[in-house]
């Protein structure tokens, strides 16, 4: 019996599925148009038809225009209500925004832009997405209102959450408007840092320190233009004295060894387990400030350091054994 | 969060629905017991004070003893917890306690509720159009509170929040004003009843002459006549309401079978009419009595009205609001010609045992009018008019043998006085008469209707004469024909009638301007009674006939909905087209013109060129005018891209920005020079 129950629930879920995905369909901009608006009275506006039914009941008893007049009133701000709430959503467009990675099992955050193409301003408007509800967000005086979501991340790999709802009862509460957008919107999720040994080659000997990290203050390496924020004790004064010019001075580090985290390196023979024991691996390492490189089955990354390298590392890991990895 | 934790409501809707709570309880406040108002405040300031954090809401212990005091300070106060002045201050303290519970968004949506309701009961105590105009103030508050309960907590500018409100408001009325002409009106199948507690004005059913040492000046409406077509002289006004039939030898009480229940019902056969015939329609104030007043004989088609079998209008519910119902009266008639039963004519004969010496009188001119009613009856009434009878409003007071002593010692008083002593000579020689009460007269208004007050009040006698039936003889009009001819104050012959109300029509009458105005503003309530508060379903059915012939409840829905539909249609094209229509900015309008005169020179900016390939252009192909169409494109650019266009998000001036003085100059200057480019070739 409950098995049938969940059939029959599933047939309808994936029914519902197919027909919103027609009429909504996944892009990366969604216009929000008269077919992908839904509205429905909330339970206060029914309350509210049945106290006017009330205040009718009360009019008609004690003979009295003007208390039915309140009744028609309030019959009337709902009719109003209808046409004003799916007004604050019908129109919106929404575009998918930026999104930042996240370890496996944190909250990966994904940004969407709230645009009026008019002049139309939208009020009190919520976006409820896998679980998670954003606060009231207002489009009046920007044109574009970003909204970020922080999305737990379950899997490794690229997370694209599912359909989410914005909705909104504004003005008066007395009816909700919805839809269910899609947006083509995706976030990098790397593998969850697990922490082990390290049981490969440790560095490969290579003592020279001929290998260039972007950060540290090793060795001096041009001249820039001061930029607001560069250090005053990189200023190189001498020029400046000479020239007038406020100029900066680049150094980068170096580093003598240079270490590589092999597939066989990690001490697990569970393949996720590998990734989650090398990302570990290149956090400490970049922390450390190593310079290493990174080789999988896939293919290598030359060895070198400092952020980008890392994000890099990171971003192979998190799309290994996925379409897409290449790059 | 715990179950317990106070419902964050937005600030300016905290701030809307406190003053909405102020605002509807204020016109009730004098209808409540002294101390409600010091309740009121106490509990918005406890909920300000739980706002800012200072207090906490009641515990439950509190919250239950303060109403149960509270209830028993109402039961002390009323004497009862139901009727409609304690049941008005019962919703008011339930409303002003939930103030001191709102844990939750729903708490905050139920005193908007119950705001509604707490207006409506100021409509059962008012009707008039100053205090209806106030309660829509106070329903534009309620939406803005429900408009706030929706705005983001950070939402701060309760003005912006009214706002909203009135726009709500204002696009609510049409449809309102088409459900309010349109919604057919019922008949209650049901009568709760309200008037008990209520005081009664006007008539009673009781008159008790010897008692009353001051009747009643007040100038009050106590019903406008609407008359269509002929208009009867003022001398027939005789605005029939109840009649009096049993005396005790202190007081005159209604016949006992002119309840609705228990009517006897009029033989049509005992009545005879002429053709002649009056319409109009009579738009009566609420005096919480069950009588109607009509000009003898009168129909009235109305399915909770009945016509007892002493020509009395009686209805099922009592007026308790403004009642409006259309009469045809036949002024002549006869009624009961034929004779009386026995039943009857003892009842309307009946007398006490005291006041020997008028019995007596009666006998004695009796006998002198040979036994002859008719010259019996004029007899009586040159009586009242040759002796020392004077016509006051303030005549002493008799104590017993209340008819002899008016007739013989004290020969003051006013129509009961009159009215009750004539139908005692009557009855004393075996003629059935009887008391009836109702309004004499009315005043004109410049628009045309007839008001009746308080002061129109009158009694005078109905007396049966064998052949004719009940004939009206008003012996009032004997002593002081003037009261029925220009109205009570040209009857009294002392200054007993003059009002001390200080919004009395009868002071300043002398002056024209106050007239005038006075004229103008009862106006204004004759039609707001009339077709507002009076709208009810024969004034419905009247109204909309001028339209449409044949006026079924059927056909009405139909035209209910078509002008719901075509309402409903504009509404949505204006509301989902407005602000759909893509704007531009002025600053870019002005660009646009500055592209159109180059075009006419020739040289035409290409989609997608940027402003400065362009001005680069442009100025190779007009060097004389390079300079301006430089300059130009450097303001543009300045406001658009430069430093200015981040100042100027979210501050374009149609979104209610403000923008620094050194934009506005720039943008000014921009437009100004845009206007004035002359390009020369």
């Amino acid at each position: 019996m409950t098995k049938l129950f969940y059939q029959i629930r599933q047939n309808i879920n994936a029914r519902w599925l197919r027909w919103i995905q027609r009429r909504v369909p996944k892009a990366l901009r969604v216009e929000l148009d008269q077919r992908k608006v839904f509205i429905f009275p909330t339970r206060y506006g029914f309350f509210f038809l049945f106290t006017a039914f009330l205040l009718f009941m009360g009019g008609i008893n004690y003979e009295n225009s003007l208390i039915l007049n309140l009744s028609f009133f309030l019959v009337s701000l709902f009719l109003v209500a209808i046409l004003q709430t799916f007004k604050n959503l019908s129109g919106l467009v929404l575009v998918a925004g930026e999104t930042k990675p996240a370890f496996k099992g944190r909250d990966a955050l994904f940004e969407i832009l709230f645009e009026r193409e008019s002049f139309r301003q939208y009020e009190s408007l919520q976006v409820t997405w896998e679980g998670q509800t954003s606060e009231l967000i207002n489009v009046i005086e920007r044109t574009k209102q970003p909204v970020e979501m922080y999305l737990r991340a379950d899997r490794r790999g690229r997370y694209s959450p599912g359909r989410f709802k914005v909705q909104s009862t504004f003005p008066l509460g007395l009816l909700r408007t919805w839809s269910w957008v899609q947006l083509d919107i995706s976030a990098i999720v790397y593998p969850m840092p697990v922490r082990c040994e390290y049981v490969g080659t440790e560095g490969d000997g290579n003592k020279e320190g001929n290998i260039k990290i972007p950060a540290g203050q090793d060795e001096f390496e041009h001249l820039r233009h001061y930029q607001i924020g560069d250090s005053l004790k990189n200023i190189a004064w001498k020029k400046y004295a000479n020239s007038q010019k406020l100029l900066s001075k680049v150094f980068h580090g170096v580093a003598g060894d240079t270490y590589w985290l092999r597939w066989d390196g990690v001490p697990s023979t569970d393949v996720e387990m590998k990734l989650s024991m090398l990302c570990y691996w290149v956090i400490t390492y970049s922390q450390e400030n190593r310079v290493f490189g990174l080789s999988l089955p896939s293919g290598d990354i030359v060895p070198s350091a400092g952020r980008e390298h890392e994000v890099n590392c990171l971003r192979v890991l998190a799309l290994y054994g996925i379409g897409g990895a290449a790059q | 969060m715990k179950n317990k934790a106070v419902y964050p409501m937005p600030r300016s809707s905290l701030l809307l629905l406190l003053a909405t709570v102020g605002f509807a309880i204020a016109p009730h406040i004098l209808r409540l017991p002294l101390w409600l108002p010091v309740v009121a405040v106490a509990c918005v300031g406890w909920r300000i004070q739980v706002y800012r954090e200072r207090w906490v809401f009641p515990s439950r212990i509190v919250r239950f003893s303060i109403v149960v005091a509270s209830m028993v300070a109402i039961f002390l106060y009323y004497g009862t917890v139901i009727g409609p002045d304690a049941g008005v201050a019962l919703l008011i303290l339930a409303y002003l306690f939930k103030l001191l519970e709102m844990y939750k968004e729903r708490d905050a949506f139920l005193i908007a509720i119950l705001s509604y309701f707490v207006i409506a009961t100021n409509y059962l105590f008012s009707t008039a159009l100053l205090s209806t105009l106030y309660t829509m103030i106070v329903v534009l508050f309620v939406t803005a509170s429900l408009v706030g309960l929706n705005q983001s907590p950070r939402e701060v500018k309760p003005k912006r929040t009214l706002g909203i409100a009135a726009k709500l408001f204002v696009q609510a009325i049409p449809i309102m004003i088409v459900l309010f002409v349109f919604v057919p009106r019922v008949s209650p199948m049901w009568a709760l009843n309200i008037d008990n507690g209520h005081a009664k004005t006007g008539l009673s059913d009781s008159v008790s002459p010897g008692d009353i040492s001051n009747l009643s000046k007040s100038p009050a409406l106590a019903f406008t006549v609407e008359f269509f077509g002929d208009k009867p002289a003022q001398k027939d006004l005789y605005w029939r309401g109840v009649t009096y039939v049993d005396f005790d030898g202190r007081t005159w009480r209604r016949g006992s079978f002119e309840g609705y229940s228990n009517a006897k019902q009029l033989v049509k056969s005992e009545l005879v009419v002429q053709s002649d015939t009056f319409k109009y329609r009579v738009i009566m104030e609420p005096n919480y009595r069950h009588w109607l007043f009509a000009l003898p004989y009168s129909i009235v088609n109305e399915s909770n009205v009945k016509q007892t079998k002493s020509l009395v209008l009686t209805r099922k519910e009592s007026v308790s609001s403004l009642v409006s119902y259309e009469v045809v009266s036949h002024p002549k008639y006869s009624y009961q010609g034929g004779g009386l039963n026995a039943v009857e004519r003892e009842r309307n004969t009946q007398l006490p045992s005291t006041d020997i010496r008028a019995k007596r009188k009666a006998k004695e001119m009796f006998g002198a009018a040979k036994g002859d009613p008719h010259t019996y009856a004029e007899s009586i009434l040159r009586w009242f008019n040759k002796d020392n009878f004077v016509y006051t409003l303030k005549p002493p007071l008799l104590r017993i043998n209340v008819i002899d002593g008016f007739l013989f010692s004290s020969q003051q008083g006013f129509c009961a006085h009159y009215a009750g002593a004539f139908v005692f000579m009557m009855r004393a020689v075996g003629i059935p008469a009887r008391m009836v009460g109702g309004y004499q007269g009315g005043e004109y208004h410049e628009a045309g209707h007839l008001m009746v007050r308080q002061y129109h009040a009158h009694a005078w006698a109905e007396v049966w004469f064998q052949g004719r039936g009940w004939v009206r003889v008003d012996p009032t009009a004997a002593v002081a024909p003037e009261r029925v001819l220009s109205g009570p104050d040209g009857a009294v012959t002392d200054d007993s009638f003059s009002s001390d109300s200080p919004l009395s029509p009868l002071l300043f009458r002398n002056s024209p301007f106050f007239r005038g105005l006075r004229a103008k503003m009862e106006h204004v309530d004759f039609l707001w009674s009339r077709w507002v508060v009076g709208y009810n379903n024969s004034t419905q059915t009247q109204f909309l006939s001028r339209w449409m012939d044949n006026v079924t409840p059927q056909k009405i829905v139909m035209v209910m909905f078509v002008f719901l539909g075509g309402v409903m249609l504009v509404l949505a094209v204006y509301i989902l087209l407005e602000r759909r229509r893509k704007k531009l900015d002025p600053v870019d309008v002005a660009y646009l013109r500055f592209g159109d005169k180059l075009a006419n020179k020739g040289v035409e900016r290409k989609s997608g060129e940027g402003v400065w390939s362009y001005c680069e252009r442009a100025s190779l192909a007009l060097p004389n005018s390079a300079e301006d169409i430089h300059d130009i494109t450097q303001l543009y650019d300045d406001i658009r891209y430069g430093r200015m266009a981040n100042e100027n998000i979210g501050n374009r001036q149609d979104v209610g920005g403000t923008l620094s003085q050194r934009q506005k100059k720039r943008k000014a200057q921009f437009k100004q020079k845009v206007r004035s480019l002359r390009l020369k070739l």
